[in-house]
């Protein structure tokens, strides 16, 4: 009971707040909640058999966890690791997974009114894995779904 | 939780000990209704287990959980006393597995904080009418019964009076004054259990005539002989101020003598008398079931409490040889500021115990126990064995009563697996961490004699703590196998089916997670072979099959992994009618002439699948088979179905020991890392081009010893990336298991280590990695991982 009514203080203090992070010079958001931590590429274990865009597994601090290239993810083209490269931990659906992305941005506050829902577009296959659009100056930021992401 | 104000760590021993309690119940219902007789250790530990319920629903304020238990206690206390016959076996089964499940469901209830069923009449209503069904039996046969009880009381039945009626003299303690009202009061009491008692002298009040007979010859009842002669006796043993009493002119019972009395007080201030009263007497009711104390009453009783606190808590022990026993089990009770051994009843008894602030046993309780601490001097010059201090007498007590008795101290505690989690990942770590530190590229090249025998030193205590913290974690499947009897029972009756339950490897110790992950799973199968694997008497004797089928659970350790499997001997899969409804539901990908049988097998698995054209209440609605699925992958376990039709059918689970510990070696392939378990290794070995031949596909093969292996490639099946290439480059490891054998082609060998298991993460289950011979990974010295190859699966 208790705890539940931690966790629902912990969530309303994050609501509305947005991890974002670049690919390809898009601008990505995440919501805080997912988000465990960010550390830097380590040696990634390779897993056979798998599709392209899970890179392996790494060590965190004796967890074993699977590592996902969003480049890969989005279908965008493999670029070699650099120095601003790092991996965000999510946690979603009890399952901790590493997403690694070009570099992250900063957190930010979003207003529910501030995110309009995503084209219904068939076509675009990265379109599928967002909960949201939002406008931030001159960019646009895309919202990520994150449960979406793991799935097919 | 909320609806309940209890406290949680005493909510999760409830939990505990009552999920057990019913457990046991079950096992013994089950054992009985085999041999369709209850003996009456099984009357008796029904009797307790409810008994143990009862209470601590109570206190839990559990009521109506209580009161079943209560009801039912009821009815074991009848049975106990008063036997069953055959007939009435039956019905009570039904009954006692229904209220089972019914304490069952509620238990389950408070654990998932559901509000509970607040209507228990139908369940009180069909046990009180068993309960007068039997009583109406024994109406019909009142002179049995009597004959059968005075038969078995303690007291020869010498010579009954003409009319069947029992003779009773009582005999008051010397000196106790107006013996006259103490009979009086005596046969009101009496009159509780026993309305038509005549007594001798009729009057009693005013007369003093009747003080003086009463002296002289003893106070004489007669009771007429409908009544439990038992009943009344314990009666009288528990009534205050007699000396003594004959039944039907038979040998005194000597109140003194014949039975022992144990008198109890509770530490200053340790709150709930009663409720330790009550634990204290489960846990003597335990060795000794015949226990009689004072109060009787303990539960929902608060007076008791006050009572306990005056006159502390009265047990009185009839068999004499038990004492010992009983008194060891009281000096191993938590906040008891002292006990006493009463030959009989005194007033200066109670001061014996008052003055005492240490545990007391006299060794020996004297005829008259005369206030034994109380009045130190003479009873030193008594007995010259209680000049021993208090506290030695304590421990000298059960030695010289019974040399024989060891000690019964608790030795068993229930952890909460969360802990054992944690040790388990920080002995993982350890493990690691110590040959991150011995094997450190700081280290390399240097002589330290002093380091290198520290580190050997610390390598052994580390394997040792490994050992122990793994053993831990096991438990035998015993546990989730026992639980499928049940099932088979029920499901025997509600089909009309006769099917034996084989159990196979009982014993094996798997770890606790694997365990209670397999309950589930093993029920849902053990329910289809039932329900859709095993024919209807008539079609097995149609098939020429013997009409008793059989469901077989076995359990294996094969070292690395643990092989449960269900099989049943049933009219096994049809393979066309399988591709045929999986056609139907649109979940075939490719033509059914393809799909290999074991692939056809593997359709079971999907969701929303189910070949029984009918649901019935056990199975058919094709949720089952893939939540099994989902469960055994869920321990990083594999399943595979085997049937041959009209033969029956097999599930195999195939479970790694997650976190366990293994010799491995330890091969580089390109970049990568991976690691091989020793224990399928045969040998490994260079070998040049000319020892390799090829077959008629272009695969690679080569001779040893007469032996023709096939190559595998790591590199070539994995798809990786590696400069060595060429077969005399690198290097072969022969592996052989399952009597499959072959070769695996690595870059080079890095070394033997230990390595610590760990289940690959739960999102590549989508990936189905295991298929292709990959089972867990580990975390090498220098903190990277390296994948653990399972031989089996990658020579498939």
């Amino acid at each position: 009971m208790s705890e539940n009514i931690q966790t629902n203080e912990a969530s309303d203090l994050l609501k509305g707040k947005y991890l974002t992070f670049f690919l390809d010079e898009q601008c990505f958001g995440v919501e805080i909640r997912y988000v465990l931590e960010i550390i830097g590429v380590q040696n990634i274990t390779k897993v056979p058999k798998v599709p392209s865009y899970i890179s392996g597994i790494i060590n965190l601090r004796g967890k074993v966890l699977p590592i996902i290239d969003m480049r890969l993810r989005f279908n965008k083209a493999f670029r070699p690791f650099d120095k601003k490269t790092c991996i965000i931990v999510v946690e979603v659906e009890e399952m901790t997974i590493g997403l690694i992305v070009d570099g992250v941005d900063e957190v930010e506050n979003l207003p529910d009114t501030a995110i309009s829902e995503p084209p219904q577009a068939d076509w675009d296959y990265s379109s599928n894995f967002l909960k949201g659009v939002a406008k931030r100056g001159k960019e646009f930021q895309l919202i990520l779904d994150c449960e979406k992401v793991l799935k097919d | 939780m909320a609806d309940y104000t209890i406290n949680d760590s005493m909510a999760e021993m409830y939990l505990y000990e009552t999920n057990s309690l019913l457990e046991e119940l079950d096992q013994i219902l089950l054992g009985a209704e085999k041999s369709n007789e209850f003996n009456s250790e099984e009357i008796n530990s029904i009797f307790r287990i409810m008994h143990t319920i009862k209470g601590s629903s109570a206190m839990m304020e559990f009521d109506k959980i209580a009161k079943v238990a209560h009801v039912i206690e009821d009815l074991f206390a009848y049975i106990r006393t008063n036997g069953i016959d055959k007939e009435h076996n039956e019905p009570l089964f039904t009954l006692v597995f229904q209220a089972n499940d019914f304490l069952r469901e509620e238990v389950e209830k408070v654990e998932a904080g559901d509000a509970l069923c607040e209507d228990i009449s139908f369940l009180e209503n069909k046990v009180t009418d068993f309960l007068n069904r039997l009583k109406g039996v024994a109406v019909e046969t009142p002179a049995d019964d009597v004959s059968s009880a005075a038969d078995a009381s303690t007291t020869v039945n010498k010579s009954t009076a003409p009319n069947g009626d029992n003779i009773i003299v009582v005999h008051f303690e010397d000196d106790c004054q107006m013996e006259n009202i103490r009979a009086m009061v005596l046969v009101n009491k009496l009159r509780e259990i026993c309305s038509d008692v005549v007594h001798e002298p009729a009057e009693l009040a005013g007369n003093a005539n009747a003080t003086q007979q009463i002296l002289e010859s003893g106070f004489k009842m007669t009771i007429p002989a409908s009544y439990d002669l038992n009943q009344i006796i314990d009666f009288l043993h528990k009534e205050s101020h007699i000396k003594g009493f004959t039944v039907n002119g038979g040998e005194l019972v000597d109140k003194q003598h014949g039975g022992q009395m144990i008198r109890v007080f509770f530490e200053d201030d340790c709150q709930m008398e009663n409720m330790r009263a009550f634990m204290l007497l489960q846990q003597i009711a335990e060795i000794y079931p015949p226990i009689v104390s004072v109060p009787e009453e303990l539960e929902n009783n608060s007076e008791a409490a006050q009572q306990i606190i005056n006159e502390g808590f009265l047990l009185i022990v009839e068999d004499e040889s038990k004492v010992p026993e009983i008194l060891e089990v009281i000096e191993n009770a938590l906040h008891i500021k002292s006990f006493a051994v009463e030959g009989g009843q005194s007033n200066g008894s109670v001061k014996t115990a008052e003055a005492d602030t240490t545990k007391a046993t006299p060794t020996e309780s004297k005829p008259a126990p005369v206030a034994v601490a109380a009045e130190k001097e003479p009873t030193k010059a008594q007995e010259p064995k209680a000049e021993k201090s208090a506290s030695t007498e304590t421990k000298a007590a059960p030695a010289e009563g019974d040399g024989s008795h060891k000690a019964i101290k608790q030795s068993l505690i229930s952890v909460n697996l969360n802990k054992l989690d944690t040790l388990m990942d920080l002995v993982g770590e350890l493990v690691i961490t110590e040959s991150m530190v011995t094997s450190s590229p700081d280290l390399q090249g240097l002589e330290l004699e002093n380091f290198t025998k520290a580190a050997r030193q610390l390598r052994k205590l580390t394997n040792d703590l490994q050992d122990v913290s793994m053993s831990i974690r096991m438990v035998s499947v015993s546990g989730a196998f026992q639980k499928m009897n049940r099932i088979v029972r029920d499901m025997n009756k509600k089909l009309g089916k006769d099917v034996d339950l084989i159990l196979i490897g009982e014993e094996t110790e798997v770890d606790k997670t694997i365990v209670d992950s397999i309950g589930d799973p093993l029920m849902h199968l053990v329910r289809n072979s039932m329900d859709h694997g095993i024919e209807s008497l008539e079609e097995r004797i149609q098939a020429g099959k013997d009409p008793r089928g059989k469901v077989t659970l076995s359990a294996e350790n094969t070292g690395g992994e643990i092989i449960i499997t269900v099989s049943d001997d049933g009219k096994g899969l049809d393979r066309e009618k399988l591709l045929q409804k999986a056609q139907d539901k649109g979940f075939l990908t490719k033509a059914p002439s393809e799909y290999s049988d074991r692939e056809a097998y593997m359709l079971l698995m999907m969701p929303g699948f189910s070949t029984k054209d009918q649901v019935t209440e056990f199975s058919g609605r094709g949720v089952g088979m893939d939540v099994v699925k989902q469960n055994i992958e869920k321990v990083g376990g594999t399943i595979h179905i085997e049937s041959q039709k009209g033969k029956g059918m097999s599930t195999v689970f195939k479970i790694p020991l997650t976190l366990a510990i293994m010799d491995a070696m330890v091969v580089a392939v390109g970049t990568e890392i991976f690691t091989i378990p020793i224990k399928v290794i045969s040998q490994s070995f260079k070998i040049r081009k000319e020892d390799l031949t090829e077959d008629i596909n272009g695969n690679q093969m080569v001779m040893i010893r007469g032996e023709c292996y096939s190559i595998v490639r790591l590199h070539q099946i994995y798809e990786l990336d590696t400069d060595v290439t060429d077969i005399e480059e690198g290097i072969l490891i022969l592996v052989e298991v399952n009597n499959k054998a072959a070769c695996i082609f690595v870059d080079s060998l890095l070394g033997q280590y230990q390595v610590v298991v760990k289940p690959l993460p739960a999102y590549l289950n989508n990936y189905d990695v295991h298929s292709y011979g990959i089972t867990g990974c580990t975390i090498l010295g220098d903190g990277n991982i390296s994948l653990i190859l399972d031989v089996a699966n990658l020579l498939k």
